[in-house]
């Protein structure tokens, strides 16, 4: 096992370097700069004045010693300046991350609060009108986008309730309720997504549960069988949850940047989004590079879990 | 977006087509879903491919006078902002979905086979540094890595889907390499690589055979989550350019632009847009169903 | 024309009406179709909502907080570095400028173009037009805030930051026109251009001009972590994607003013949210592009205060890679023009309430707004003609080209496409959209090799005749992106600046018009100002020409009132 985990963290520096590299170079082809979303249509600079400016955001040295400044200032975790604005990248973070942190949460918190009950009562009505009901609400939540759902959310609940979540976003440390009141809608937004591949997983896995021959004693039994049989029909459910929870993660992140846009919400993925649009190189690769790190890392334990409880499985 | 984890399938004999269509037959008759998906995504392509005789306008012939009409007998979906008939654009939209959904999915998955396949057949040092190069590209959002590449590529239709693709491949490989070393795990494989079988041929007709069933049912969910993706793209202002009659880009430009004085403009390219992958993702699961041996036992 | 009209009120407009009106009453999809709409949005009369809003006659009242959710977010806050209507939307209010366009309440109208002393009180230059000499307020001081800490306002300070924008940044244009300036005393300065200037002042009107703090810029280095100045408001909180918050300046020199105590401007980048914002209170002042979009407000929220917003003249046109062939012929440009039918998209998607389009703002030249026939032969819609000569420039066949574009708003992605039918029909020329992303686009904008066609920003936000004139049209200045080249115009521009007499002024300016339409140098697309939505509380706030309340014209919020 120690050699495994060893064995997958060697190998990741290499991935991350590549995803670095890649990130990198994607920047660089993008036609623009920093410098023309910045000069807000004033266009009176002259080539002079621009090549100063760019000068001054260091975009005029050649591209390996860009790539290898940016390197250095990760490996020693201080990312330096965005082009765009000039606040510290380590500051943006700072601000970003707990806002994408608890938009993630709480949609997974709704997403398998409304997921596993769903599918658990689906698996048990197998091929019952319910089970159709709750398979394509559920498929529906895969097929809705986004962007879609959340302008219809904001706009009528202006219409029609006439409240929408209070612009201007607080932390949850500053002040709890409105901080709640501003996530409540994009988390069951993105909430609604999750909920959706969760529960087609939870459906199958207690499904299989359900077909074995110990557990369909304990279901005919009655009453006090059937008590076990739902304990432990979750308690298996929610180790593939994990999984694709794991594996939703990458789905979620995506969600947030349009989430976070429509909401308003200072988090991660419009950080991340703005600053590819304004090609803000610092911002863009850092962000990145912090994500997939991340993305590896859990990646690993999720193997690692998965690994643990089922010893037959050993992946290369 | 799904993934739906694919358990790797313990080796069997392997099956012949007619064996797997007949399975597939089978479920979708014992489960009314999957037919219905089924019939679904028929209605889908077959629109697609009569566009021309099914559409009762040309989608691009404006009509500015008559913008944003309610839907009518004349124009049963309405019009849209300059006039053009929503359900000759949303009719025309399913070839766009179909190209969408195809070439994304094509790609990904044909590389992905290619680079799984060798990958797991090879094994060694190839194996290793390819891997890597899929996880490096699976690490960044996927996303995040397609608005990059559609950025630097000029935005279209075709280059939205190619960065689509290149987001699936390191998925698609990764399974299809692990589908190949559990195949080559098999006695059949060993046996014919004793008999001196050329590797080509043991691919093809003992490991691929395998192979196909997690990557036909991965492909298919992935058919929606392109449509999805491409919608999101041009949200964000680098997919299909105009005056394309994609579902994406009209559910995410005049749809979201005129919500409130044109409903209908969103509407139905949403519907669109969720009844084709609904069927996508409903049919992949009933191909799950019916090829997964596992889940077969369980009726 | 005041904003006195029975206002509806919130009991009479029930739910259930809107509802029924949008069409969303009764289960089922059925109901919803037959329901929404009666038929197309009906261009509404041109007199429906005021080009102007009144101030009001009542005494202003002191208190209250503004709050607006605003589209844009400042990308750095210092004005040498960029010209952003992110950071002018606030910036109009943290500092001053030494000369500045009238205020609401001063105004006579939307076309009031008269300038006001803000820092300056006074100003006149010699009979060269190139020496300018500023007389300054007495008494103006800094705002309180270490590390100016109260300290008055100099001429000193003024010829420091003049200095600063000619030496670097995007604002070198205007400031290098500068020779020398002197500081006779404390409030006296006085400027040397290199050439006569008679439209000088207006360029120091300019909402960027602003002027910025000396100790911040040496103590900092720069000027992007504080904006302190000697306006009306003080820079309280700048969080970046989330709010700025300016809180008043009880110091202001103006006194008994600013009115309003508090005013925060809230990040919010979706327009569906920013209306659901304006409709639920969150925001007190809404920009919407059209009709429709006016009406929509006013339906769930009857009582609110709209201004259409005047209409002087169109930012966006049609820009041709003019320097190369087939463009540089001008019997191309003109039959390209002939092609295109403006009033179609005037009355389709401007709903009857948008122009066809045209550069230069025509308060300067002429009283009132030109008629699509008053702009020349080339700009009415003659597909024939258009033919014809295309035929005669060897074009007959027609050809392909890209056009690329970004979308500042929805309505011109209909535009772009509506032309695009027009010339292939018309002309078989074969436009190939290429719908950007704002960098890209502007980027090829400042590299200005691009080729084809672009629907192109006039690039600039500035109000002044010089800037629209000289800046966007001489052959050597480096605002000039529709790439015009022709020596009529560059004499005209110039002469304009040493002309002082207003009279002869209007003459040389429609002269300029006239050469721009006749050589069809840029071809104005149809547009619509739009509307400025308040709620009913505010006072005040209307907006003068090419000054929008909520973006560069932010000024005139110190006058600006609640009255609640």
């Amino acid at each position: 096992m120690q050699k495994y985990v060893m064995r997958r963290l060697l190998l990741a520096v290499p991935v991350l370097l590549l995803s670095s590299l890649i990130v990198f170079s994607l920047m660089r082809v993008m036609p623009g700069d920093a410098l023309i979303a910045l000069m807000g249509e004033s266009g009176n600079v002259g080539q002079k004045e621009l090549a100063k400016l760019r000068k001054d955001l260091g975009l005029d040295r050649p591209y390996y010693e860009q790539y290898l400044l940016w390197l250095w200032q990760m490996v020693s975790l201080n990312p330096g300046d965005s082009i765009f604005t000039n606040e510290p990248i380590p500051v943006s973070l700072k601000k970003a991350i707990p806002v994408t942190v608890e938009l993630a949460t709480l949609a997974m918190i709704i997403g398998i609060a409304i997921a596993v009950p769903v599918g658990v009562l689906s698996a048990t009505r197998q091929d019952k009108p319910s089970d159709y009901v709750g398979r394509v609400v559920a498929v529906s939540g895969l097929s809705i986008p986004d962007f879609w759902l959340g302008t219809l959310v904001i706009t009528f609940a202006a219409i029609w309730v006439h409240w929408i979540p209070p612009i201007g976003y607080v932390s949850l440390w500053d002040s709890p309720w409105r901080n709640l009141q501003q996530f409540l809608l994009p988390a069951a937004v993105l909430g609604f997504r999750l909920s959706a591949a969760t529960m087609r997983m939870t459906r199958s896995t207690v499904l299989e549960t359900l077909r074995e021959d110990y557990v369909r004693t304990a279901w005919a039994k009655g009453l006090a069988g059937r008590i076990v049989v739902y304990k432990h029909a979750l308690k298996n459910a929610l180790i593939p949850v994990v999984t694709i929870i794991g594996g939703q993660l990458g789905v979620l992140l995506a969600g947030t940047v349009v989430v976070e846009q429509i909401f308003a919400l200072p988090g991660m993925g419009r950080l991340t989004v703005e600053a590819i649009l304004y090609r803000d190189y610092p911002v863009v690769q850092t962000n990145v590079m912090l994500v997939a790190a991340t993305l590896v890392t859990l990646n690993l334990l999720v193997d690692l879990t998965y690994a643990w409880l089922d010893p037959r499985i050993r992946y290369q | 977006m799904a993934t739906v984890p694919v358990r790797v399938a313990t080796f069997e004999e392997p099956s012949a087509s007619v064996h797997r269509l007949q399975a597939l037959w089978v479920t979708m008759k014992r489960k009314p879903l999957g037919a219905v998906s089924a019939a679904l995504l028929a209605v889908i392509v077959l629109t697609a491919i009569f566009a021309e005789v099914l559409a009762p306008y040309d989608p691009l012939e404006t009509h500015p006078e008559i913008r944003l009409s309610a839907p009518s007998w004349a124009h049963p979906f309405g019009t849209d902002d300059i006039g053009r008939d929503v359900l000759s654009r949303i009719i025309y939209g399913s070839r766009i979905s179909l190209w969408v959904g195809l070439l994304a999915v094509g790609i990904g998955t044909a590389a992905g086979m290619v680079i799984g396949l060798l990958c797991g057949y090879c094994e060694g040092r190839l194996d290793l540094i390819a891997q890597r190069f899929m996880d490096a590209i699976q690490a960044i959002p996927g996303l995040v890595l397609a608005l990059a590449i559609v950025s630097v590529l000029k935005p279209s239709t075709t280059n939205a889907m190619l960065a689509i693709a290149i987001v699936i491949i390191p998925g698609n490989s990764r399974i299809v390499r692990g589908a190949v070393l559990t195949a080559k795990q098999n006695r059949y494989v060993e046996a014919a690589q004793a008999l001196g079988c050329r590797h080509p041929r043991i691919i093809t007709s003992h490991i691929l055979p395998n192979v196909t069933a997690p990557i036909l049912v991965i492909a298919s969910i992935w058919l929606g989550n392109a449509i999805l993706i491409e919608a999101t793209l041009s949200f964000l202002g680098v997919g299909t350019q105009p005056p394309t009659p994609s579902w994406g880009l009209m559910l995410s430009s005049t749809g979201r632009a005129f919500m409130e004085q044109a409903p209908w403009l969103a509407i139905f390219p949403g519907l669109a847009i969720s009844l084709a992958v609904l069927g996508f993702n409903l049919f992949g699961d009933t191909l799950r169903d019916a090829w997964d041996p596992k889940l077969r036992r369980q009726g | 024309m005041g904003a006195t009209r029975t206002r509806k009120s919130r009991r009479d407009v029930t739910r259930r009406d809107f509802l029924k009106r949008a069409g969303w009453t009764g289960a089922g999809m059925t109901a919803l179709i037959a329901g929404a709409g009666r038929g197309h949005a009906s261009a509404q009369p041109a007199g429906a909502y005021p080009e102007w809003i009144a101030a009001s006659t009542k005494p202003a009242k002191r208190g209250g907080t503004l709050t607006r959710a605003s589209a844009w977010d400042p990308p750095m806050i210092d004005p040498r570095l960029t010209q952003s209507v992110g950071l002018y939307q606030f910036a109009g209010l943290t500092s001053n400028r030494l000369v500045r366009y009238a205020f609401s309440d001063e105004a006579t109208g939307p076309s009031d173009m008269s300038l006001k002393g803000d820092l300056a009180e006074s100003w006149q230059s010699d009979a060269t037009n190139r020496v300018w000499t500023f007389k300054l307020r007495q008494g103006v001081k800094w705002q309180n805030v270490a590390p100016l800490n109260g300290r008055e306002l100099t001429a000193a300070d003024v010829k420091y930051c003049f200095e600063a924008y000619a030496k670097e940044g995007v604002q070198t244009f205007t400031f290098q026109e500068v020779e020398g300036m002197e500081t006779p005393d404390k409030h006296t300065l006085r400027v040397h251009l290199k050439t006569p200037n008679t439209l000088f002042p207006q360029n120091l009107a300019e909402p960027i001009a602003l002027i910025f703090s000396k100790e911040v810029l040496e103590e900092d280095g720069d000027l992007k972590k504080r904006l302190i100045g000697t306006g009306p408001y003080i820079m309280k909180e700048h969080t970046r994607k989330v709010r700025v918050v300016l809180q008043r300046n009880p110091d202001y020199f103006d006194k008994g003013r600013p009115y309003i105590d508090e005013y925060i401007i809230l990040s919010t980048p979706d327009d569906a949210t920013r209306v659901a914002a304006f409709r639920t209170g969150q925001s007190d002042v809404i920009w919407r592009a059209s009709v429709s979009d006016a009406e929509a407000i006013r339906k769930s929220n009857p009582a609110v205060l709209v201004q259409s917003f005047h209409n002087t003249l169109a930012p966006f046109g049609l820009a041709l890679a003019q320097d190369r062939p087939p463009y540089n012929d001008v019997r191309v440009r003109r039959a390209i023009s002939m092609a295109i039918d403006r009033q179609k998209q005037v009355d389709t998607v401007f709903e009857g309430h948008g122009i066809p389009g045209w550069g230069v703002p025509y308060i300067y030249y002429q009283d009132k707004a030109p008629t699509l026939k008053e702009l020349g032969p080339w700009v009415q819609y003659r597909p024939d003609e258009a033919k014809k000569l295309m035929a005669e420039a060897g074009q007959g066949k027609g050809f392909e080209a890209t056009l690329f574009y970004y979308e500042y708003f929805p309505q011109m992605s209909s535009q772009v496409q509506l032309v695009q039918q027009d010339l292939k029909k018309n002309l078989n020329i074969d436009i190939k959209i290429q719908k950007l992303d704002y960098t890209t686009y502007y980027g090829r904008y400042v590299d200005s090799k691009w080729d084809g066609m672009s629907w192109g920003f006039q690039s600039g936000h500035a109000i002044g005749l010089d800037e629209r004139t000289y800046q966007y049209m001489h052959s050597k200045s480096p605002k000039n992106f529709f790439r015009v080249n022709d020596p009529t115009i560059d004499d005209l521009t110039t002469k304009l600046r040493r002309t002082p007499d207003r009279g002869e002024q209007r003459a040389i300016t429609k002269k300029i018009v006239d050469r721009e339409f006749d050589q069809v140098l840029r071809m104005w697309m149809p547009y619509d100002n739009g509307f400025l939505v308040f709620q009913p509380q505010m006072r005040n706030v209307a907006a003068a020409a090419l000054r929008r309340t909520d973006g560069y014209g932010s000024p005139t919020l110190a006058r600006a009132w609640m009255d609640k």
